[in-house]
Order: structure tokens, then C-alpha cells, then sequence
């Protein structure tokens, strides 16, 4: 049972595809929330501020290539520290270079999707994550 | 001077086999032309004396015991001062003349070992015409100074010798470094064969023969059948040593000599040494087919020029020497010139003016580099020169030289008219690449064959003191075998050696800079595509993505035509991002290669594994008729270049027809294997599809070309072939299309260095 309450923190420098991804959420009916940061900074600071009021997003999806501090460096960042190295983090990058994908994989992401093209791909790539992350674990913890 | 201990005793019997051991020093007799007299150099008594001694001093009472004063007269006085002072020690002169018996005697005088040798000589009227003897000479030595070069010089001393004496034939021997020798000049009377460039061994002239030369250089016999008379007594009454001849004039010749000249038909001879730094170089052999005596005077200006032939000698032989040196010299630097300017090592080797066979005298030359050989002249078979040039390369040294190749490389038996001296050098031990000249054996230049016709004269000894048979012999020695090679032949190899080493360095550097450039262009213009690509992706990610939800939202309430654009739009977009992960593809291709032996049969299986949906499709059939060959490469990329082309075979046929593929391989030599392969394995994937057009055969690789609409033939990018080219391409190797009758493609793959077993 998916709650308001529950946070899918999205941190994609992309407007387009921030909106692909909230249009197929609604599809889905997730009933959670959508919340978007648009860099590396501004994810960190979002997490540090929901743990300081004990609402940690219940997963992150995080896009690599972004100006600024890129998707590695927050992935280093979030499972270098205790505080939030429990905290599921999708990799989701247009990037298929097997080198990307290992790179990723040895810094301890939780999952690695590629960004699909069309509406279909995209929609039932969330649902497999959705239902893993947010019903599956939920129910777990 | 040879240790007694290796002669035979005193007294010995000589023969053929020991004529090297023969104590020709000691013979214990005189020839009959003049007598000798040996006295105790304190006393001036005589303690041996010839046999003729006192019948030619005009004594009637024997002479032994008797002192120099009463036989000689002042002259006695003269004698004794000289051995006083030393000046007469092992060096015979001259010091005067007595008459005796009605005839004028020259006295000879010379001391050794403590006995005072003297020797008297009648000056005989003889045989003309010594004319004015300083004056014949001063003539002679103008002549010489006009030669052009040292054999033409010796000729004319020959010459000289022959008008002074007047002797049939005068010939200058000359001796190798071996010991054998040759006659290098002649002056003889018309009617006598010839003996120039008659080569004879070591043996003939054997070592202790040698050395008394050294010790007395003017050796007359003037009749070759004379009469020995002996010393008496042998043995000397104190010392019991027999009498040390090696300065005497009148000493006894050997039995091998004399019999030898007697088979040449000579009577008399005189000979004179050729000294040079202490050394023997040769000798002034005169030879008379009757019994000729010259009087002292005579032989001492013959004397005097042959010391002018010594004399000369150095300078000119160092002259002609520093001749051919300069020649080498000039030789090498046109080469080097050629190097820097040639496109390549073997061209600039191979070019005239000169070329590589032409910088020494008397070769034929070759290269062998990527086990192809390039001969310059007449050169041996290739299987000979390949079997020279594997052996060059296995020797440590840099640079090699033999004089009898078949020694060391069996294969060059039997070719030793071309090939019977070698001087080699190899370039690099990996390649096995060698430059190499040729000699033919000596043998082979030697011109003097002896005369067919003349029948051979032999005494008790045997037919082999003869000339033909010397030569026989020395021909024997030297089969197969070239002249030596010279310190500056030698010396020019190993400069052109160092040039070429040196060049293929520069060469080989300036390669991997090239290199280097180019992998680092290569790595950017993959680094440019990947980035490009992936920026290329996310505005096309939004170009989908909208005409999607415009699709789904407004769709229902949009015309039919405009919900097509809309389509139409979306079917662009995945068209566009195909050709971008084709492009992503295309760059990521042939990078961290783990190069190795990969065998192409497991490769081909395998990718006609992963073309297995298509297969069972189309029901295509594939043949690879024999066991594919092992390459070197990665064998990833290899399965992705044969998955290419196998697809674009099936993909590529005539609708309805059953795909029909053949995967295999030409190695040289074989039929059917493509010239353009240039000796490299040729690996081929054939169809009997729809085939391409001759005029599009090159544009098929490039990237994103299809000949055909876009979902034709199965669709595809266009990148297939572009792929396969950077695959091969990045192995060495190259790809190239051909028709096929009646109908189909051959897609030929070219790997470098694999098509040798």
C-alpha cells in the first residue's frame, strides 16, 4: 500500500523527461509522491532535509549525466554515508555502456534501468520498479 | 726460421711426403760454380772446405788447416777487419776479387755462428749483354715509375729483369696469406707457355724455404744437373755441427727443386725474395732452358730490383688499396643518399649507380626481408640465398664472413660457381631480414689452365712436381672456396649496416609517433561519436515522448490524416535513434581489442548461433566446407564482424529464395585465391543473394549507406559493413567485395601475415 506520505525523490536535469516520467506515474496511479530536484546539490540537500524530519524518500531514481555533480558523485555520496546508504537508489540513464554499468553496480546501486524510448517502455519499466521498491520492500519492512 | 727439432736430421733421405722437413740449410755440398771455404773466425783457418777449393784457388796442396792469408792474400786483411767489426755477421758482401789461376775470382765473405764463410765465384764471360749495367738499371727504374697500376708495375720489373739477364722467363711470385702463391707477373720468350696466374699451394714452397729467403735473398743455380760438390769434412772437428749454409750463394739446391724444374724443362734459374716489413711477399723466379750463370754484379742489380718491388710495393698496394677504399667509400655514401629519399630500404639498395652488387668486386647480391628475396646479379637459387640468410641471422656476430658458404649452409653445395664466399649481415633477428654478397670460388676466376697439349715431363718423384699438378693441388685446397675477404669489404659491410639499422630506427620511430597520432585521433573521433550520440539521444527521448502524449491525449479528437503525422513523427524518432545507437555502436567498436589466436571455426558457429531466429526464418543454408584457420585478433569483435556479414547475406536475398551462404578461406597458391590478398590469408563469406553493383562495391562501407529503402531487405542502419571494415581494418587487415556468377556477393577478408603454413 503505496501512501501519500511515500516519497520517490527523482533527480533528472532533464524537464522533458521529468515530465515523461510524472505523466506515467499518474497513468499508474502512483499514489505516492513525485518529488524532482534537477541536479547533484539539490538532491543531497533534499535527502539531508527529509531525514532532519525523520521522511526519507522511500527511493531515489537518479540519472547520471547531469551538469554540475554528476549521478556518480551522488551515488558515492549517498552509500558512502551511513545515514543514507539504506536508502534504495535506481539508476536510471539513457547510458547502456557496460562500463557505466559496472561502475555503478561496484559503488552500490540498488538497480540500473535504461531510459527507454516510448510511452509503453517507460511504463512498464516503473512498474516493475514501483512495485519492487515501494509494495514489495515496503511490505518487507 | 723453423726449430731444428721439426727438420729431419742431416743427411736425411727427403721425399714428397716430408719435403716440408727437409734441412735445406744444412744440404753438405756446394753447387760446382764457385768453392767455399769456412774458418774459425779467430784463428782465419780453414775447418771445412768444398771439395773444388783448392783446384779453384790454384792451391796443389789441400786447404784445410791453412790460413786466410796465405790463400786470399791482403784480401785476408780486408776479410778479418770486416768480421771484426761485426758488419759481416749473417750479411754476405762483396769485399773483392783475386786472380787465381789465370781467372778473376769475386770473394763473398760473411760470418755466422763463429765460422767466417767465404766464397769465391770465377767471373765468367758468359752470355751478354750486360752493356753498362747502371745504366740499364736507371732505365729500368724510369720504366717502373710510369706503370699505372702495381701488376702492370711488376710486369715491367719482370720485363726489366729479362732484358738484364736475359733469362727465357722471368716471373714475380706472389704469396696469399695462406702460403700458396701465384705467379702475378710474367716476362717470357714467345715460344714458352705461359704460367700467369698459375696458382700453386702452400706445400710447393715449403716454410723452412721460406724462411732462408728471408735469410739470403738471391738464390743462382746455374745448372740445374750440376755436380754436388761436398764440404769436408761434414761435421765441422770442434763442434761436430755440419756447416750452416743459410747465407751461402753456392748452396746445394734440394732434390725437389731440381726435379722439378727439370719437368718444366728448365735448366737454370735465378731467384730473387721480395721482402716487405720483414716478411716474404714474393719472389723474382727466373727460369732458362739451358745452363745460365750470372755474375755477381748482374744478380745484384737484378737485386736491386726487386728491393725497388718491395720498396714500391707498400706504397702502391696501399694506393690501390686506398683506391678501392674510396671507391666503397663513394659506394656507401650514394647508398646512404638513397636511403633517405627511397620509399623503402630495398629500393634504395636495388637502384644502380650503384647498386648493392656493384659496390664490391666480384659479387652478385641480395636482400631477404619479409622472407621475400631480392637477388642483384647471379645469384644462387632462392631456397640457397633463404638457407644463407636463415644461417646469418642465427650467428651472433654482426657482420658475417666465409669463404666456403657449403661449410656452414649445406644447402649452397654445388652452387659455388656463384655463391662460394659469403659476406652477410643481418638487419633484425625477429624479421630475419639480411643483406647479403656473394663470391664465386677462386677457382672460378683463375684463368691459367696450362697448356692441353704439352705432355707432361716427370722425373723419379713423380708427376707431381709439376705445374699442372701444383695447380691441381692448389685447386684442390681452394675447392669451393672464394678469396678471402678484405679488412675494407668487411669494414664497408659493417658501415652499411649500421646506416641501415639506423634508418630503420629513425623509420620505425617516426612510425610509432604516426602511430601514436593516430590512435590518439582514432580515440578522440570515438570519444567525439560516443558523447555525440548520447547528447543526440535526449532531445530526441523528448521529441518521442511528446508526440506520444499528444497521441494519446488529443488522439481520439485529431484528424486521421494529422494522427498519421503524428505517427509518422514518432516512426522518425525511432528511426533517428537506431542510427545514434548505431553511431554509439560504431565508436565503442574494436576498443580494449585482448588480441590472441582465435579460431575462426569456433567464431563462425558461433555467430551463426546468434543469427539462429533469422536462420530458422528463412531457412538458410549455410557451408563452411573445411576447417576454418586460426588468426590472430579479439575474438569478440570477430564474432560481431562475421555476425554482420552472415546477416547481410541471409538479409540480403531474393524474396522467396532460400538463403544460401558459404563461409571459407583461399591460402596462396591455392585456386580461386584473390590476387588482391597479396600473400595474406583470404577469408571469404559468399551469397547468392541479390548481389551488389559493381559501382557501388566501395560506397557499401560507408556509414549508413544502404542501397536499398529503409525497411527493405529487413531494414537496417547502414552500419553493418562500416563496422566490419573498422574490425578488419584494426587487425591490419582489409575487407573487399566481389561479385559472383551467376548471381551473389563474396565479402573477401584479408588477414595480414597469416597466409604462410
Amino acid at each position: 500500500m503505496i501512501r501519500r506520505s511515500d516519497t520517490l525523490l527523482l533527480v533528472e536535469d532533464s524537464p522533458d523527461d521529468h515530465e515523461a516520467v510524472a505523466r506515467t506515474l499518474r497513468k499508474l496511479n502512483f499514489g505516492g509522491t513525485l518529488e524532482w530536484v534537477d541536479g547533484g546539490e539539490r538532491a543531497l540537500a533534499f535527502i539531508d532535509q527529509a531525514l532532519a524530519a525523520h521522511r526519507p524518500p522511500v527511493m531515489v531514481m537518479l540519472d547520471l549525466n547531469m551538469p554540475g555533480m554528476d549521478g556518480r558523485a551522488v551515488l558515492r555520496e549517498l552509500k558512502g554515508n551511513e545515514r543514507t546508504r539504506a536508502i534504495p537508489v535506481v539508476i536510471y540513464t539513457t547510458s547502456n555502456n557496460p562500463d557505466d554499468i559496472a561502475y555503478c553496480y561496484e559503488h552500490f546501486a540498488n538497480s540500473y534501468h535504461v531510459k527507454p524510448l516510448g510511452s509503453d517502455a517507460l511504463r512498464s519499466s516503473l512498474e516493475v520498479v514501483l512495485a519492487y521498491w515501494f509494495e514489495q520492500v515496503e511490505r518487507a519492512s | 726460421m723453423m726449430p731444428a727439432s721439426a727438420l729431419l736430421p742431416f743427411g736425411s733421405q727427403v721425399d714428397l711426403t716430408s719435403c716440408d722437413r727437409e734441412p735445406i740449410h744444412v744440404p753438405g755440398h756446394i753447387q760446382p760454380h764457385g768453392a767455399l771455404l769456412a774458418c774459425d773466425v779467430a784463428t782465419a783457418r780453414v775447418a771445412q772446405a768444398s771439395a773444388n777449393a783448392g783446384a779453384m784457388l790454384g792451391e796443389s796442396a789441400p786447404v784445410l788447416g791453412r790460413g786466410l792469408d796465405e790463400l786470399l792474400g791482403d784480401l785476408a786483411g780486408v776479410i778479418r777487419r770486416a768480421a771484426g767489426t761485426g758488419e759481416l755477421e749473417e750479411q754476405p758482401r762483396l769485399v773483392g776479387a783475386v786472380v787465381r789461376a789465370g781467372r778473376t775470382l769475386d770473394v763473398i765473405a760473411h760470418t755466422r755462428q763463429g765460422l767466417l764463410v767465404v766464397e769465391v765465384e770465377p767471373r765468367e764471360p758468359g752470355e751478354g749483354p750486360w752493356g753498362s749495367l747502371l745504366v740499364q738499371t736507371r732505365q729500368a727504374v724510369m720504366q717502373l715509375q710510369a706503370a699505372p697500376t702495381f701488376r702492370a708495375y711488376c710486369h715491367v720489373v719482370a720485363a726489366q729483369i729479362r732484358a738484364l739477364t736475359g733469362y727465357d722467363r722471368v716471373m714475380i711470385y706472389r704469396f696469399a696469406e695462406d702460403h700458396h702463391g701465384w705467379v702475378f707477373a710474367e716476362d717470357k720468350r714467345a715460344d714458352w707457355e705461359p704460367y700467369l696466374d698459375l696458382h700453386y699451394p702452400a706445400s710447393d714452397i715449403p716454410a723452412q724455404a721460406r724462411a732462408l729467403f728471408l735469410l739470403n735473398g738471391v738464390r743462382l743455380l746455374p745448372d740445374r744437373a750440376y755436380v754436388p760438390v761436398p764440404v769436408e769434412p761434414a761435421l765441422h772437428p770442434e763442434t761436430g755441427a755440419p756447416l750452416d749454409m743459410s747465407h751461402t750463394f753456392l748452396r746445394g739446391a734440394s732434390v725437389m727443386y731440381t726435379e722439378y724444374l727439370a719437368n718444366m724443362g728448365v735448366q737454370a734459374s735465378l731467384t730473387l725474395a721480395i721482402v716487405r716489413e720483414g716478411v716474404l711477399w714474393g719472389l723474382v723466379a727466373c727460369h732458362h732452358g739451358t745452363a745460365r750463370h750470372i755474375p755477381y754484379e748482374v744478380r745484384t742489380s737484378c737485386e736491386l730490383l726487386a728491393r725497388l718491388v718491395s720498396l714500391q710495393l707498400d706504397e702502391r698496394e696501399r694506393r690501390e688499396d686506398a683506391a678501392y677504399m674510396a671507391r666503397l667509400e663513394r659506394a656507401h655514401g650514394a647508398i646512404l643518399a638513397r636511403l633517405t629519399t627511397a620509399p623503402d630500404m630495398l629500393a634504395a639498395l636495388s637502384e644502380p649507380g650503384p647498386s648493392l652488387d656493384e659496390v664490391l668486386e666480384g659479387t652478385s647480391a641480395a636482400v631477404v626481408t619479409a622472407g621475400v628475396v631480392y637477388g642483384l646479379g647471379a645469384t644462387p637459387p632462392e631456397a640457397v640465398v633463404q638457407a644463407a640468410a636463415r644461417w646469418v641471422a642465427e650467428q651472433p656476430d654482426e657482420v658475417v664472413a666465409t669463404r666456403q658458404l657449403a661449410a656452414v649452409v649445406p644447402g649452397a653445395r654445388g652452387h659455388e660457381r656463384v655463391a662460394a664466399g659469403l659476406l652477410a649481415f643481418c638487419l633484425d633477428r625477429a624479421t630475419g631480414d639480411v643483406v647479403m654478397w656473394l663470391r664465386p670460388e677462386q677457382v672460378a676466376t683463375v684463368t691459367w689452365a696450362g697448356d692441353p697439349a704439352k705432355p707432361v715431363l716427370s722425373g723419379p718423384l713423380g708427376d707431381r712436381l709439376t705445374p699442372r699438378k701444383s695447380f691441381e693441388a692448389w685447386a684442390q685446397e681452394v675447392k669451393g672456396q672464394s678469396p678471402p675477404w678484405r679488412h675494407a669489404e668487411v669494414d664497408a659491410a659493417r658501415r652499411l649496416r649500421a646506416a641501415l639499422v639506423s634508418l630503420v630506427y629513425q623509420r620505425n620511430e617516426e612510425l610509432g609517433r604516426l602511430n601514436a597520432t593516430l590512435a590518439r585521433s582514432n580515440q578522440e573521433l570515438d570519444d567525439f561519436a560516443y558523447v555525440a550520440s548520447h547528447d543526440l539521444k535526449e532531445p530526441l527521448r523528448g521529441i518521442y515522448n511528446y508526440a506520444t502524449f499528444l497521441l494519446e491525449d488529443a488522439g481520439p479528437q485529431l484528424q486521421e490524416t494529422d494522427r498519421q503525422k503524428l505517427e509518422s513523427i514518432l516512426r522518425l524518432a525511432r528511426r533517428m535513434r537506431a542510427l545514434i545507437d548505431s553511431l554509439l555502436h560504431f565508436s565503442r567498436v574494436g576498443r580494449a581489442a585482448a588480441p590472441g589466436p582465435v579460431d575462426l571455426g569456433a567464431v563462425v558457429t558461433e555467430s551463426i548461433d546468434d543469427l539462429d531466429a533469422r536462420v530458422r526464418a528463412t531457412g538458410a543454408v549455410i557451408a563452411v566446407p573445411r576447417p576454418m584457420p586460426t588468426v590472430t585478433g579479439d575474438a569478440a569483435q570477430l564474432g560481431e564482424l562475421f555476425t554482420n556479414l552472415m546477416s547481410n547475406a541471409i538479409k540480403y536475398t531474393v524474396p522467396g529464395e532460400t538463403p544460401r551462404l558459404e563461409v571459407g578461406y583461399r591460402r596462396p597458391g591455392e585456386e580461386g585465391y584473390p590476387e588482391a590478398a597479396g600473400g595474406d590469408l583470404a577469408v571469404y563469406v559468399s551469397d547468392e543473394g541479390i548481389g551488389i553493383p559493381a559501382a557501388q562495391r566501395e560506397s557499401v562501407f560507408q556509414l549508413f549507406r544502404r542501397l536499398h529503402a529503409p525497411d527493405a531487405y529487413g531494414g537496417g542502419t547502414g552500419a553493418g559493413l562500416t563496422i566490419v571494415r573498422k574490425l578488419i581494418d584494426r587487425v591490419g587487415g582489409s575487407v573487399w567485395v566481389e561479385g559472383r556468377e551467376p548471381r551473389g556477393t563474396v565479402m573477401w577478408l584479408r588477414f595480414p601475415g597469416e597466409g604462410r603454413a
